[in-house]
């Protein structure tokens, strides 16, 4: 087994990540105390003219979009919405495959069949058709984005999950306990579940990063909440007034956060593998 | 007059079906399970010894047959009476390794059985684990509470695994290749505890090995399995100076002579 290191973390990357990725969470945390402006107001110059469009500098760190709104604002009230998305949605995810893998690799037979064909149904539909009906049907709010993310990435944790429980099941320390009376819920969740918590930590932040960018292309389609700000439906504003290619300090920020937090997040992922699959550390 | 059996198999069966091919590996054997008496139980890799050991522990049900516990069909067992079963039979593993979690503590695995039995508070579970610990000549038996399984030697783990079995006060113990994996030394010190616990505690053994040398003065009674049958039974000596069977004299030439 390699050397724990702080949290599992145990190269410099994997605690790059976490540094990343905390810093992240604050500022998400924090955000209306951080926000230096209302995100969703409209900003007007002492003439009563509307500041559209203003390059970084003065009053606006970060410039304004289209409408008049400052954009460092909307990046860190953003913040809240893509990762508050991206970790329930990653938490409902695990919480359901982690289950559903469990059950089925636990109790085989017809549990497994049943089980593992509800999943082989999930990896069946393709997301994104998929995501636009139920928003469609639905109406667009951040609570339906997380149940049209989390109904279906959880099928991969399930499979994963399943493969593990159906080995360790056979570990003679499982019979071990069975045969001093154990009942199956304690089998699983005590004696089985815990095994697997490096591989469940490492499928959470790969969950992490999928449902982030899950949000930020269905409101980059157009599919957000409209009274709340994202970093993807900042790329939709700015995609659907044309500015994409005349204000880059509109959609370089929202773009880079996505792209930095979900680095953040593999990078710890990384970390956790080795301890989750210990032959790949070397 | 002889004491009760605890266990008594009767005609038992067991057959598999793998693949479309269907493997007969238990074929109607019959023995008790008898207190203060060690059965040894010898064949060859696959002649069906784990799938006995498993269906005496109840892991496994008989295809056909009968299993007694105390007079009751095993197969029938519910609620209080299989909780009772769970108590009086407990089973001992070949692999030292695989049979303790990695993730608990001496301590926890083998208080574990009286949290799942509900018995005692916190503080007294511990008590008697470390006196289970004593009993399987772990000592001073507190002193292994908080170590985990990889800090401790094959013997060690063995002794954790025998002090988890009798930490429920049981009636009878089922060992499966409990010596196999051990060094030579461990050996003969792990077959000493169980002989021990046998004449002082008044146990019943069943002890299942593939090595014949190991029987010898250590077992009351032994029975020779091929195919999933008993081919020879009879007492260590008889089975050691006069046997009756081919299989068994090859059974005896693979002893290796130290
Ligand atoms: N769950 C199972 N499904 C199908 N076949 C099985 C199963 N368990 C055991 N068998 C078969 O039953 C036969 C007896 O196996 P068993 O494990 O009882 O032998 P064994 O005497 O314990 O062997 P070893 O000394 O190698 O442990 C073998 O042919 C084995 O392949
Ligand atoms: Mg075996």
């Amino acid at each position: 087994m390699p050397e724990r290191g702080f949290l599992g973390f145990t190269t410099l990357s994997g605690r790059v990540g976490l540094g990343l990725f905390l810093a992240f969470c604050l500022i998400a945390l924090a955000a209306p105390a951080l926000a230096p402006l209302d995100p969703l107001a409209i900003n007007y110059d002492a003439s009563g003219g509307m500041q559209r469009m203003r390059p970084p500098g003065g009053d606006f760190p970060l410039g304004t979009n289209y409408y008049g709104r400052d954009i460092l604002s909307q990046i860190i009230a953003g913040s809240r919405v893509s990762i508050g998305v991206g970790l329930l949605s990653a938490l409902i995810i695990v919480f359901i495959g982690a289950n559903v893998g469990l059950f089925a690799g636990y109790f085989r037979g017809w549990v497994d069949a049943l089980l593992m064909r509800l999943t082989d149904i999930a990896f069946g539909i393709p997301f994104f058709p998929f995501a636009v009906l139920l928003v469609a049907l639905l109406e667009p709010s951040i609570w339906n984005m997380v149940l049209t993310i989390s109904c279906l990435l959880w099928r991969s944790v399930a499979r994963v999950v399943r493969s593990q429980a159906l080995s360790l099941r056979e570990r003679p320390y499982i019979r071990a306990a069975q045969v001093a009376g154990a009942s199956d819920l304690r089998v699983m969740y005590v004696h089985i579940l815990p095994n697997l918590m490096p591989m469940v930590l490492l499928y959470t932040a790969i969950g992490i990063a999928y449902a982030v960018l899950s949000e930020a292309s269905l409101s980059f389609l157009g599919f957000g909440d409209p009274s709340l700000v994202s970093w993807g439906s900042m790329l939709y504003d700015a995609y659907v007034t044309g500015s994409i290619s005349r204000a880059w300090w509109w959609t370089v920020p929202p773009g880079l956060c996505i792209t930095l937090f979900v680095i953040s997040v593999f990078l710890m992922a990384r970390d956790w593998e080795l301890i989750a699959n210990p032959r790949l550390a070397r | 007059m002889p004491a009760e059996p605890i266990l008594r198999f009767d005609a038992v069966e067991k057959r598999f079906h793998a693949r479309g091919k269907r493997v007969d590996a238990v074929r109607g054997v019959s023995f008790d399970l008898v207190p203060g008496r060690v059965l040894g139980i010898v064949g060859q890799s696959g002649s069906g010894k784990s799938t006995l050991a498993n269906m005496m522990v109840r892991a496994e049900t008989p295809s056909a047959g009968r299993i007694l516990f105390s007079g009751a069909d095993l197969a029938t067992l519910r609620g209080a009476g299989l909780k009772g079963f769970r108590r009086a039979v407990q089973m001992i593993f070949q692999d030292p390794f695989g049979s303790l979690n990695p993730r608990f503590a001496v301590g926890r695995t083998v208080a574990e059985p009286l949290l799942i039995h509900g018995l005692g508070a916190s503080a007294e579970r511990r008590d008697r684990a470390a006196a289970a610990l004593e009993a399987a000549e772990l000592r001073p038996g507190a002193a292994f509470l908080d170590k985990l399984p990889h800090e401790l030697s094959g013997g060690q783990r063995q002794r954790v695994a025998i002090a988890r079995a009798l930490v429920l006060g049981p009636r009878a113990l089922v060992a499966d290749e409990p010596v196999s994996m051990l060094d030579m030394s461990a050996r003969a010190g792990v077959i000493r505890l169980l002989r021990r616990l046998v004449e002082e505690e008044g146990l019943a053994l069943a002890f299942i090995t593939h090595d014949l040398s190991l029987i010898g003065g250590f077992c009351d009674e032994v029975a020779v399995m091929l195919e999933g049958a008993f081919i020879e039974r009879g007492t260590p000596e008889a089975i050691l100076t006069r046997p009756q069977h081919d299989y068994t004299r090859r059974l005896i030439a693979a002893i290796p002579v130290p």
